[in-house]
């Protein structure tokens, strides 16, 4: 194998690629990654055998083939180039590379150890715009568990598919959070996948500047999914299990409701989340003629009290919720006013950007916390 | 064209070979425990078995695997195999951390935590997913118990395969849950041929399976001199302790701790021999000079100290940590000496 490529194009595709390896893996092959020479281009291939991040970028072909060479080590090689030209050549155990008048040889390991990709057999495949996709899931995956002990399945976030709509759901148990995208054509099938949190955060990482985003699951029991968007291809292994049903935390309809100043109301949580200091972090959100009052205490550091103006609709209430939930969902709000709904002191809440399309399509739901 | 014809390449394993050849597909259990003495071959035939189960060549039964089918080509002749579905681990298996961040396997050594989460992932290539946990002990409870729900009711399509040479060291709640196949020792044919299929040239492979006593791990201890260095070991140790003086170390392991009682019980039997007024053959006679100095010991001692040594042998079976079963040795003899 021989080609030659610019330094920062291979660096980029080799530091994305990289990301993706397991450096304590007992399968040695596997802190490499893989070149494979393409139409005019190279695929730089990484695997854990979860998630499998391929990379494609322009390079001039002169032999045909494949090689491998160790990830963190080439990686780091490849930072610290100056720009220009580079050229690669490999045999199955040796890589050599020649910049200017720099000359390195890198063991490899025969490429043909390297895992294959997943079965091609694809069924339900689906597109949608690169910033929609990117947008629903950094609106949803920071509520997926990220305890071990309660499962694979809550670590995992639901891809939910049926007619013209994407429905993406993420629950650690406490909190909930459900983005709903429309898809320009409609699929045929009701499908539901669960993937790994963190596989869909690579892919929203690396989808760079494509437009549009195709998601295709592959082999006969949809055992895994297709992320790609333009040079990238990401291939995860999905979650086997049954996603519980999220719907049922959802209350059908609610009695009160406020809108108010999202960064408002982080700030003062982030204060007085400071004060409730404990682990639940518990604050109370009391809200009475208008005025929403924050509070928290603690034996060790003191109480905190603070107001904000909010627009009220229903009864008074006064409700508590862990605070660092709370901030988490506000964080992920883009709009200047936050629409809060409640059915009772102890029932779970409902929390919306107010009034715009975003609102239309997230919805979280928190859990309050018994006072 | 015609189909390659099936192998499944093990040595010895006869009844375990019979027994899955015999067994339809849908009624493969979900967990099985491989006990036998070590060097029989379990972990290997655990190992063929996944082989035979990710084989893409249609099959009768459960055994047997086409060598050129690509999912074959991933197992290689030797330990570490490639294919993603199939999972080894062997040894000792702690739970993990709780706390670790979301994400994938990334600590340095898997936990039973990770094992879990691992297969709790859909199979890579469509297939079934199958774990092997070689040698398996669990360094704490709580490990065990990580696994507990795992063992009695697996994702769909995975099969687990543990193999020890001590069941009655698994709790018992995990040995439940397993369909337990034993493997009996190799014939001193089958030690040759595995040992000459490992590299080993004609003539040490005909030495090493005259000492192996049907083990493959005791035949190339025997080559590698360990044998003699592990009752070099425990003599010396012995005559510390009958001294009254403190060992300087240890030989006491999880591998060498039934062979090291054995040799102790050889020393104690001995020991006594001498002191008896008919001459009697000495099965250490080596150490004959040095047991000659000692005080020779009384019925009374002898019986105790038989009864303690039977006492550890049953203790090595158990989770009892090899260390304190030989201390309890220890303080039996040294207060005799």
């Amino acid at each position: 194998m021989k080609f030659t490529c610019t330094t920062k194009e291979i660096a980029a595709a080799v530091a994305a690629a990289s990301k993706v390896v397991n450096v304590h893996t007992t399968v040695p092959v596997l802190s490499n990654i893989l070149f494979t020479t393409q139409d005019g281009k190279i695929a730089v291939r990484a695997t854990d055998l979860e998630l499998t991040l391929e990379q494609a970028f322009p390079a001039e072909v002169q032999e045909p083939g494949s090689v491998t060479v160790p990830a963190r080590l080439f990686s780091s090689f490849l930072a610290n180039l100056a720009p220009g030209a580079l050229e690669l050549s490999g045999s199955p155990t040796r890589v050599s590379v020649k910049v200017t008048r720099s000359n390195y040889d890198f063991h490899a390991l025969p490429p043909d150890e390297y895992p294959p990709l997943p079965p091609a057999s694809s069924g339900v495949t689906f597109s949608l715009p690169v910033k929609s996709f990117r947008d629903a899931v950094t609106g949803t995956i920071f509520a997926a568990s990220n305890e071990e002990a309660r499962g694979a399945v809550l670590m995992g976030t639901l891809l939910e598919v049926e007619g013209t709509t994407l429905r993406l759901v993420a629950t650690d148990g406490y909190r909930l959070a459900k983005y709903e995208l429309n898809l320009n054509e409609s699929v045929s099938v009701h499908e539901r996948f669960i993937v790994p949190s963190r596989a869909l955060g690579e892919a929203a990482r690396n989808l760079g500047n494509a437009e549009r985003v195709t998601l295709t699951a592959l082999g006969t029991h949809s055992n895994q999914l297709r992320i790609s968007a333009g040079d990238m291809t990401l291939t995860v292994r999905l979650v086997d299990g049954q996603y519980p049903n999220y719907g049922q935390v959802i209350p059908a309809k609610f009695d009160r409701s406020i809108q108010v100043n999202t960064e408002g109301l982080k700030g003062a949580l982030k204060r007085a989340q400071l004060v409730a200091g404990d682990r639940a972090s518990m604050v109370k959100l009391a809200v009475t003629n208008h005025i929403l009052v924050v509070t928290a205490s603690s034996d060790i550091s003191g109480n905190a009290y603070e107001e904000l103006e909010v627009e009220q609709s229903g009864d008074d209430l006064t409700i508590a919720f862990n605070a660092r939930y709370l901030v988490d969902i506000l964080d992920h709000i883009e709009t200047p006013q936050t629409a809060i709904e409640f059915l009772g002191p102890l029932s779970p809440a409902a929390i919306r950007p107010a009034q715009t399309e975003q609102g239309s399509n997230l919805l979280y739901v928190l859990m309050p916390l018994r006072q | 064209m015609s189909a390659a014809p099936l192998v499944f390449d093990v040595v010895g394993a006869a009844g375990p070979t019979q027994f899955f050849s015999r067994l339809p597909l849908d009624q493969l259990a979900h967990a099985y425990l491989f006990s036998g003495p070590a060097g029989v071959g379990k972990k290997t035939f655990a190992r063929r078995l996944a082989q035979s189960l990710l084989c893409h060549a249609p099959k009768p039964g459960i055994l047997g695997y086409d060598e050129s089918c690509v999912s074959c080509r991933l197992f290689t002749a030797a330990e570490d195999t490639r294919h993603p579905d199939f999972l080894e681990h062997v040894g000792s298996l702690k739970i993990g951390d709780a706390d670790a961040p979301m994400g994938f396997y990334e600590s340095a050594e898997l936990s039973s935590r990770d094992l879990v989460r691992l297969l709790s992932m859909r199979s890579y290539s469509g297939g079934r997913r199958i774990l092997l946990l070689g040698d398996l002990e669990f360094a704490t409870h709580h490990a065990a118990n990580a696994l507990l729900k795992f063992f009695e009711e697996p994702p769909s399509g995975v099969l687990l395969v543990v193999t020890t040479a001590a069941p009655g060291r698994l709790p018992g709640t995990i040995r439940s849950r397993l369909v337990e196949v034993r493997f009996g020792l190799l014939s001193r044919h089958e030690v040759r041929e595995v040992l000459l299929r490992g590299g080993c040239d004609p003539d040490s492979a005909q030495r090493a399976c005259a000492l192996a006593q049907g083990s493959v791990t005791q035949g190339l201890a025997a080559l590698a001199g360990q044998e003699e260095s592990l009752r070099a070991a425990v003599a010396a140790w012995f005559f510390d302790v009958v001294r009254g003086r403190t060992p300087q170390s240890t030989w006491a392991t999880r591998e060498t701790l039934n062979e090291g009682l054995a040799m102790l019980k050889t020393l104690v039997r001995d020991w006594s021999a001498l002191g008896l007024s008919e001459p009697v053959p000495l099965l250490a006679a080596d150490y004959a000079q040095e047991l000659r100095c000692l005080e020779p010991p009384s019925r009374t001692e002898l019986l105790a100290w038989f009864a303690r040594i039977d006492d550890a042998a049953h203790l090595a079976r158990t989770n009892v940590s090899p260390a304190m079963v030989c201390e309890a040795v220890r303080m039996s003899l040294t207060r005799a000496g």
